[in-house]
């Protein structure tokens, strides 16, 4: 689950190491909290999300740039991650959480504080944008 | 073109850094797996505790409700009429017609015998089951081909019960057989064989899923559903002779029934859920009826011989069909046996014959007599609108669809519920997600420069006559006044507000944005959540006075979305019970008004109700796993009987949300959020 969520967070937040602190932070709260969290698993994906979208937020007000990617992106994964970052943060965190992670919806439409009917019309959005970024790109 | 699973696959590729390092130096924890454990899930929601406390008082409620709502439909018009495929208590069973094996109906009284014209019916057929709406049967036969276990392949099929669309569901070199079908419809639990060992498993009516639930050397087989959809009861010889268990659908909490040496078969639930019928030799051989909990074990009817007595409980419990060998050399015969009084009526005789089922045998605890007025299909006709429906509402022969165009523009749109056709539109700022209909109005909760109005549209015209500034959805229009949602100043501060003449007389703290809101039974009913901290928090439902706001009833249901519909006689919901309460699926029940008794009701495959109407409740129908399978409607009294309209879509998932029900023309109209936008639904053909 833990290499899953990276995943998924590094392409949301375009940060392997900001995905990775946020990771550690939300399982080191989760057994923090113990037999507190009935569903460790949803816990853990919605509080990895809020810590990364957080610290992504104060970045963006402190104006601060990228961080360098010490992380060595393997080549495949570079058009992709660049195309991610194209996108709104909106339709890219529901393409990563629900189509690449398999979140359900509904557990996607929470994590955004969201209705689910949004969820679909920024996927709806984000899969034909992203296809036309790539396609191009292969084209 | 790739769809988006695979154009992210490279994703996968990513080495992922050592996270545990990090973790475990914050928490010194060296054994993190082990400190976290696996997700389990609780033995049952306290959502489905409660309810099951609260049956027994639905139970006693329910039957009075019954009454109104015959008396009710008694002066509705127009005169119903049963389509041609749907029956009306039929007994399926199998016999040898011209040496081969088919499948017959023939009516409760014996009479209109008839075979089911099945093109390219597989040998061997038997065991037919009827689903819960009368609709198809399921049963099992040989295909051919090479088998992993003697005797040949065996695989399990669904046919209309017209004979028409023969499928198979399963598909292996093992045999699968003896189908039972779930009380909502969407599984079927089967034996299956691959290596020797039968065993019970279950699966969706399309194969998809399958899981086994026994797993032990014995013998395990004929599945018999609950009516509540909770257990199945099964034949296992795990303890030395076949004897009667059961067992949670999901294979735990296996309890034996019957404790005696002799053989035990065919074990059948009956309506009500208290009895069940089986096959068994313990004072002769015969049909015999016990209690749920095994008790009170009675002979009903003798056999000739020990053999499978497949019996078969009618729609309101009061009888049983069978077949009973009637001794060596002598032809079995399909009977039917009146419990109370205990006299046989023979249906058919001679031949080989074998396996009655009676259609809408698992029916609701009233006993209420099964709708004439079910319908098999629905018509679709689509609305070509370009771009996505982010609300739909219907009402006085008019549907209101919110949509965003291509351009991304978004409007409002008006169509003639009767005809279909576009009247008109209102440009939008922004996409609603809700639409609340007035008496000549429209509500439109919408986003203008990043922040909420509450728009009135006068529904003739679509000019906007009143704007409110603060207000969003959901939206319902109440008499003079509309009820909307006011976010407050963040995440947790949203109160339901009632609007009267421009001004606010009534303001209910709700926490969190509620997903839905109602009028149903003189209340609104509204979604509650509140959060703490990072924790989703869980909620219920509020009962508020519509008048004066005052809280009438507050139901705990520990979940974090709901979606309500309701009427006079009830207020269903199905719920998501978000990250914090038992678990991330949906789950549907019904709220009595009389008592604020919550219970279960279809299954947790229904979900978003979004309308009451003709006698059932109209939900966005999914298997559960957040996909949508199409619009449904489930009668409201049973909560069994389902006709659905498999609405096509270019991606089912994202098809047919938003819906809403017009009674003026007793059409369903569904919103798409890709491709074709509006599809209009007949509720009966």
């Amino acid at each position: 689950m833990g290499g899953k969520l990276w995943r998924a967070l590094t392409a949301y937040a375009g940060d392997p190491e900001l995905a990775k602190d946020a990771v550690a932070e939300a399982f080191t709260q989760a057994l923090g909290r113990g037999a507190e969290i009935r569903s460790p698993e949803a816990w853990i994906w919605r509080a990895a999300f809020r810590i990364a979208a957080g610290e992504l937020k104060q970045r963006s007000n402190r104006g601060l740039l990228e961080g360098d990617l010490a992380y060595e992106m393997p080549e495949s994964a570079k058009d992709l991650m660049a195309a991610l970052k194209r996108l709104p943060p909106r339709q890219r965190a529901v393409i990563v959480f629900h189509d690449y992670a398999d979140r359900p919806s509904d557990e996607v439409a929470g994590i955004l504080g969201v209705t689910r009917a949004t969820v679909y019309v920024h996927l709806s959005e984000g899969r034909r944008r992203l296809r036309r970024m790539l396609e191009d790109h292969d084209a | 073109m790739r769809d988006a699973k695979d154009l992210l696959q490279p994703l996968d590729e990513m080495a992922e850094p050592d996270i545990w390092a990090e973790v475990s130096a914050a928490t010194g924890d060296r054994d993190l797996h082990a400190g976290l454990g696996p997700v389990r899930p609780r033995s049952a929601p306290p959502f489905r505790r409660r309810a099951v406390i609260t049956l027994a008082a639905l139970a006693v409620v329910i039957v009075p409700f019954a009454g109104l709502w015959l008396a009710f439909r008694a002066g509705s018009s127009p005169e119903p009429r049963v389509p041609s495929g749907v029956s009306a208590e039929l007994i399926a069973y199998s016999a040898v017609v011209d040496g081969r094996w088919e499948l017959m109906t023939v009516h409760p009284d014996g009479t209109s015998a008839a075979m089911i014209p099945i093109a390219g019916l597989p040998e061997n057929a038997t065991h037919p089951v009827w689903s819960p709406d009368g609709t198809r049967i399921a049963f099992d036969a040989n295909p051919g081909g090479t088998s992993s276990v003697e005797g040949g392949n065996r695989d399990i099929y669904v046919v209309n019960a017209d004979g028409s669309e023969l499928t198979r569901v399963t598909n292996s070199a093992g045999w699968e057989y003896l189908p039972s079908w779930s009380p909502d419809g969407s599984r079927i639990a089967f034996v299956r064989n691959t290596d020797g060992n039968d065993d019970i498993w279950i699966m969706d009516l399309n194969g998809d899923h399958p899981r086994r639930l026994t797993d032990d050397p014995s013998l395990d087989i004929s599945p018999s559903w609950s009516p509540d959809g909770t257990r199945l009861a099964f034949i296992s010889n795990r303890d030395g002779s076949p004897e009667i268990y059961a067992m949670d659908v999901d294979g735990t909490s296996v309890v034996r029934l019957t404790h005696d040496d002799a053989y035990e078969g065919h074990p059948a639930w009956s309506p009500d859920g208290t009895s069940v019928a089986f096959a068994s030799d313990v004072e002769g051989p015969g049909l015999y009826v016990m209690d749920a909990d095994g008790a009170n074990v009675r002979k009903v009817a003798p056999s000739g011989q020990v053999g499978p007595v497949e019996g078969a409980w009618s729609v309101d419990g009061s009888a049983i069909a069978f077949v009973s060998a009637q001794g060596t050399d002598l032809p079995p015969i399909l009977q039917t046996l009146d419990l109370a009084t205990g006299s046989t009526t023979t249906l058919r005789s001679g031949g080989e014959l074998c396996c009655p089922d009676w259609s809408g045998q698992q029916g609701s605890p009233t006993a209420a007599p099964k709708d004439p007025r079910v319908v098999a299909t629905l018509a679709t006709r689509a609305i070509g609108l370009d771009g996505y429906a982010g609300a739909v509402a219907a009402g006085d022969g008019t549907v209101w669809v919110a949509v965003l165009g291509a351009n991304q523009d978004a409007s409002l749109q008006r169509i003639d519920a009767a005809t279909g056709d576009l009247e008109g539109s209102l440009a939008l700022p922004n996409l609603p997600s809700f639409l609340g209909v007035g008496d000549g109005t429209v509500w439109v909760p919408v986003m203008r420069g990043g922040a909420p109005e509450l728009l009135e549209v006068d529904a003739a015209t679509l000019e906007v006559t009143t704007t409110l500034p603060g207000f969003t959805g959901p939206v319902i229009a109440v008499g003079g006044a509309v009820w909307a949602v006011d976010g407050g100043l963040g995440p947790g501060d949203a109160s339901l507000v009632r609007i009267e003449d421009g001004a606010v007389t009534v303001r209910v703290p709700v926490g969190e944005t509620p997903f839905d809101l109602v009028e149903a039974a003189g209340s609104i009913w509204v979604q509650e959540r509140r959060d703490e901290g990072d924790v989703a928090g869980t909620g219920g439902v509020l009962r508020l006075d519509p008048t004066t706001g005052q809280v009438l009833a507050r139901l705990d249901l520990r979940a974090a979305g709901i979606w309500l519909a309701g009427d006079d006689t009830g207020v269903w919901l199905s719920a998501w019970l978000g990250p914090d309460g038992a678990t991330s699926s949906a789950s549907s029940a019904v709220i009595v008004p009389d008592t604020n008794a919550i219970a279960p009701f279809g299954s947790i495959y229904n979900f978003r109700p979004f309308a009451v109407g003709d006698g059932r409740v109209w939900f966005v129908a999914g298997p559960g796993d957040g996909k949508v399978h199409g619009i449904c409607g489930i009668d409201e009294m049973g909560g069994v009987s389902t006709v659905c309209a498999d609405v096509d879509g270019p991606d089912l998932e994202m098809a047919h949300d938003p819906a809403a029900f017009d009674p003026l023309t007793q059409t369903l109209w569904t919103g798409s959020y890709a491709g074709k936008v509006v599809t209009r639904i007949e509720a009966r053909p």
